[in-house]
C-alpha cells in the first residue's frame, strides 16, 4: 500500500504544499485543485450553529443559544486567517464546526472540494488526517493518563502515517520539531508546564502532517513570555510545512502580527474581514475600531482615553434582529435596528458589515 | 533521563502505600484472604501426611479409599474408624476416614507410622456431638471458640465463612462494576435519546424491590453461590452506572476527547482508551465500601435464611444462631467480632484509597 502511495506522489506534489500521502479520494481533488489555481483550500458557506438547551420529553422551557449565525469565509492555501472576537462570540464553535467536532445546524464546509458536513465515514477519516486542531486549554486537551509517546504513537498508528518501524523515530522527530527534548517521551501531561503542554498539543496536531490547522486560542492560556515562544514556533512550523491556518484569538495584536487576514466576529456574525497589515489604519467597522482602541499603548506613559462601549454583550440566547452590534454601537442609526447589514466589499479584499460604511463599486471587488 | 516518570495511578498507589493504617489493613486482609485458600491445609479433618507401613499418603491433597489405612496387622483385623455416611445438601458424601482416630491408634501402637494433622484438625461440616450436654458447647481447649448449635466448630466455620464472604463480595462487586461501567459509559458518552431512555430503564430496574425478588427466587429455587452472586450483581450495578455516566458527561466535554475525535478515532476506542481510564477514579475510591456493603448483604440474607444453602459455613447463619441462643455468649460475640474486624479493616483500606485517589491532588482543574 505504501508503495502505491509513493508512486503517486510526484504527480500530486503541487506548489501549494498538498502532501502526496493523503488518501485517495482527497488526493484526486488535490490534483484538480492545482489546475484550479486560486481555488481556496477551505470554504465555509453560511455556517450556522444553534445549540438547543432544555426541553425534552415533557416540554419545559426550550432555550436556544445562537453561537454562529451564518458565517462565510474562505482560506487560500498557505494563508493564515485570524478570527477575533470576545469570549462567547462563537469563534471556537466555528473552529469545531469546521472540523466537524460538532455538527453544524446548517451551512456547508468545503475542504479541498469535499463537503465536510456530509462526508462519509471513510471520507471523513481521510479528511481528519488533513485538518487538525490545536486546542485552547493546554490542561484539558491532553489525556492525563497518556505519556507524550503513547499519545503520539496512537495518532501515528491510527492513520498509518509512517511505516510501523519508523513510528518511534517519527515521535522523537516530532518532539524535536516542537522543541521538546527526547526526555519528554515518557512523561505525563502533569509533568509538563503550560507552554510544554501546548507544544505537545502542536506536536499531536502536526503528527499526521496536516495541510490545515485550526489553532483555537493556542496562546491565550499561557503567560506572555511563553506566548511569544509558542507563536514563534507556530510561525516556524507554518513556514516549514506550508501550513494553512485558521487562527482563533481574542488578541488583536497577536492576530495582526501572526495572520495574513483578519476576520472580526461579533455575536456569531462576521462584521469585518480585512488584510492584517491594513487592520490598524483601514478597519472600518465601529466594533473593530473600538477593539483597536482598547489595545493598551506600548508606552505606558502615553496614556490614552479608550472609547468605552456601553453595556455588555447581549446574552447569546437572545435572537439577533437588525445589526448584531446595534445595542452598543456608538454610531447606530434607526436603520440598524431594522436590518442586518450584509458583509460587503469595500475594495482590496476588505469586507465590512455596516450601514455606515460606504460600499465599494462592484468593479473594485476583489 | 533525570527521573522516572510516574502515571497518575502509580503516584496514587505510592500515596496509598504511605497511608500506613490503610496500607497495613490491606496487607493484613490480603494475607488473610490469600491464606484462606490454604484453609484445607490449616483447618481440616484430613491429615496432611500419613506414613503407613513405609509409604506416605497425602489425604489433604488427594483422596484415598476409606479402607486404605484400615487394616491393622498387629491386631490382625480390619478396624475401620470411619464416619457414618452423611448427607450434605443434596449429594451424599463418601465414607471418610477419621484421621484423628488414626493418629491415636498409630501413637498407641508406637510404630514408625505417623499422621500429621492440620493445626486445627476439624472440618467446617463435622458435628461434635460426643461432648457432654447438648450443643452449642462453650469455648474449650478442643474447640477454641466453642461449637454451634449443631456441634460444629465455630472457629473453623468462621474461617471458612471469611473466605466465602470475601470471595462473594469480590465477585459481586466485580460483576456489578463491569456491567455498571458499561451501561454508564454508553449512557454518558452518547447522551441524548440513548441517555434519556437508558436512564429511565435504569430507574425502573432500580425500583424493583431487591429483597422481595431474592425471596421470590429463593422460594422457587434454592439459589447456589453463583446464582446468588448473579442476583446481587443484577441489582448492584445501578449505583455504578450513575457514577460512570456522570464522569463520562464531564470527561467527554474536555478537549482531549475532541482531539481524539479530530484524530478520527472511533467511538468505542474513545470510550475505552481515552475516557474510561479518567472516569474510573470515583468508583475505585468507592470499591472498598461496595465490598463492605456486599459482605453485609450476604450476611443479612444468610441471617434471614435466604442466602447460601444450608451447610455452607456463613457468618450470617452463625449470627442468626447467636440470636436464637442469646445466652450462648460465644455464638453472639465471635461471629460479630469477626465481621466487625473484617469490615473495619476494609473501611480503613477504603479511607486510604479515597485519600490516595483524591482528584484534587496530582491534577489540575478537576
Amino acid at each position: 500500500m505504501d508503495e502505491s502511495l509513493d508512486s503517486a506522489q510526484p504527480g500530486v506534489e503541487s506548489p501549494d504544499g498538498s502532501h502526496g500521502h493523503a488518501p485517495r479520494a482527497v488526493r484526486r481533488d488535490a490534483v484538480r485543485s492545482t489546475d484550479a489555481g486560486e481555488r481556496p483550500l477551505l470554504r465555509v458557506e453560511n455556517l450556522v450553529k444553534h445549540f438547543e438547551k432544555g426541553g425534552g420529553l415533557l416540554g419545559g422551557p426550550r432555550r436556544r443559544v445562537y453561537a454562529v449565525n451564518g458565517i462565510s469565509l474562505s482560506v487560500r492555501r498557505g494563508e493564515v486567517l485570524g478570527v477575533v472576537g470576545e469570549s462567547g462570540c462563537g469563534k471556537s464553535t466555528l473552529g469545531k464546526c469546521i472540523l466537524r467536532l460538532i455538527p453544524p445546524t446548517s451551512g456547508r464546509v468545503v475542504f479541498d472540494g469535499v463537503d465536510v458536513t456530509t462526508a462519509s465515514r471513510s471520507e471523513l477519516r481521510a479528511l481528519r488526517r488533513r485538518m487538525q486542531m490545536v486546542f485552547q486549554d493546554p490542561y484539558s486537551s491532553l489525556n492525563p493518563r497518556m505519556t507524550a509517546r503513547t499519545m503520539l504513537r496512537e495518532v501515528l498508528r491510527f492513520h498509518r502515517a509512517v511505516p510501523r518501524d519508523q513510528v518511534e523515530r517519527r515521535i522523537v522527530q516530532l518532539l524535536e520539531d516542537v522543541e521538546l527534548g527526547a526526555d519528554a517521551l515518557h512523561r505525563f501531561p502533569h509533568e509538563f508546564s503550560g507552554g510544554q503542554r501546548q507544544r505537545l498539543n502542536i506536536a499531536r496536531a502536526l503528527a499526521v502532517d496536516p495541510d490545515f490547522l485550526v489553532a483555537d486560542e493556542p496562546v491565550s492560556a499561557l503567560d506572555v513570555s511563553v506566548q511569544a515562544q509558542i507563536l514563534n514556533l507556530l510561525q516556524d512550523l507554518r513556514q516549514k510545512r506550508r501550513l494553512t491556518m485558521l487562527f482563533i484569538s481574542h488578541d488583536l495584536k497577536v492576530v495582526e502580527h501572526f495572520c495574513d487576514r483578519v476576520m472580526v466576529v461579533y455575536r456569531g456574525f462576521c462584521v469585518e474581514d480585512i488584510a492584517a497589515d491594513r487592520l490598524y489604519d483601514h478597519a472600518a467597522h465601529p466594533y473593530t475600531r473600538v477593539l483597536l482602541e482598547a489595545i493598551p499603548p506600548d508606552d505606558p506613559c502615553q496614556r490614552k482615553e479608550p472609547q468605552m462601549l456601553r453595556g455588555d454583550v447581549p446574552s447569546p440566547s437572545t435572537p439577533v434582529s437588525g445589526c448584531p452590534f446595534v445595542a452598543r454601537c456608538p454610531i447606530a442609526e434607526p436603520r440598524c435596528r431594522e436590518e442586518n447589514p450584509p458583509l460587503e466589499s469595500v475594495g482590496d479584499g476588505h469586507r465590512v458589515a455596516c450601514w455606515a460604511v460606504p460600499t465599494a463599486a462592484p468593479a473594485e471587488t476583489a | 533521563m533525570a527521573r522516572r516518570s510516574e502515571s497518575l495511578f502509580r503516584m496514587r498507589l505510592r500515596k496509598f502505600r504511605r497511608l500506613k493504617r490503610g496500607y497495613y489493613s490491606f496487607c493484613i486482609l490480603a494475607t488473610a484472604y490469600v491464606g484462606s485458600f490454604f484453609l484445607p491445609f490449616l483447618m481440616n479433618d484430613k491429615a496432611l501426611v500419613v506414613r503407613y507401613r513405609g509409604r506416605y499418603y497425602f489425604p489433604a491433597f488427594r483422596s484415598y479409599l476409606h479402607d486404605t489405612f484400615g487394616y491393622h496387622p498387629w491386631l490382625g483385623v480390619f478396624e475401620n474408624r470411619v464416619y457414618p455416611p452423611q448427607t450434605f445438601g443434596q449429594r451424599s458424601v463418601a465414607v471418610r476416614t477419621d484421621y484423628r482416630a488414626l493418629k491415636e491408634q498409630f501413637e498407641a501402637a508406637g510404630t514408625d507410622d505417623f499422621v500429621i494433622l492440620p493445626p486445627i484438625p476439624y472440618s467446617p461440616f463435622e458435628q461434635f456431638l460426643e461432648e457432654e450436654g447438648n450443643p452449642p458447647a462453650p469455648p474449650s481447649r478442643k474447640h477454641w471458640l466453642g461449637t454451634d448449635d449443631r456441634g460444629r466448630d465455630v472457629l473453623v466455620r468462621l474461617a471458612y465463612g471469611f473466605r466465602i464472604s470475601i470471595t462473594f463480595a469480590l465477585l459481586v462487586t466485580g460483576l456489578s462494576y463491569a456491567f455498571g461501567t458499561l451501561v454508564g459509559a454508553v449512557l454518558g458518552y452518547y447522551g441524548g435519546w440513548v441517555d434519556l431512555f437508558g436512564l429511565r430503564f435504569v430507574e425502573i430496574w432500580g425500583a424493583i424491590p431487591f429483597l422481595y425478588t431474592v425471596i421470590i427466587i429463593s422460594s422457587l429455587v434454592q439459589p447456589g453461590f453463583l446464582m446468588l452472586v448473579l442476583i446481587l450483581a443484577a441489582f448492584g450495578w445501578l449505583g455504578i452506572t450513575f457514577y460512570i455516566r456522570g464522569e463520562f458527561y464531564r470527561e467527554k466535554a474536555k478537549d482531549y476527547v475532541a482531539a481524539a475525535i479530530a484524530t478520527g478515532e472511533s467511538n468505542p476506542v474513545i470510550i475505552v482508551k481515552h475516557i474510561l481510564p479518567n472516569a474510573l477514579t470515583p468508583i475505585i475510591a468507592f470499591a472498598p465500601f461496595a465490598i463492605v456493603a456486599n459482605i453485609l448483604t450476604l450476611v443479612a440474607l444468610d441471617f434471614l435464611g435466604f442466602g447460601l444453602p444450608a451447610p455452607t459455613p456463613s457468618w450470617g447463619e452463625l449470627i442468626k444462631q447467636g440470636k436464637e441462643n442469646i445466652r450462648e455468649w460465644h455464638l453472639v460475640v465471635f461471629p460479630l467480632l469477626a465481621m466487625f474486624l473484617t469490615l473495619q479493616l476494609i473501611v480503613f483500606i477504603g479511607e486510604a484509597v479515597r485519600e490516595a485517589f483524591d482528584p484534587k491532588v496530582y491534577s489540575r482543574l478537576r
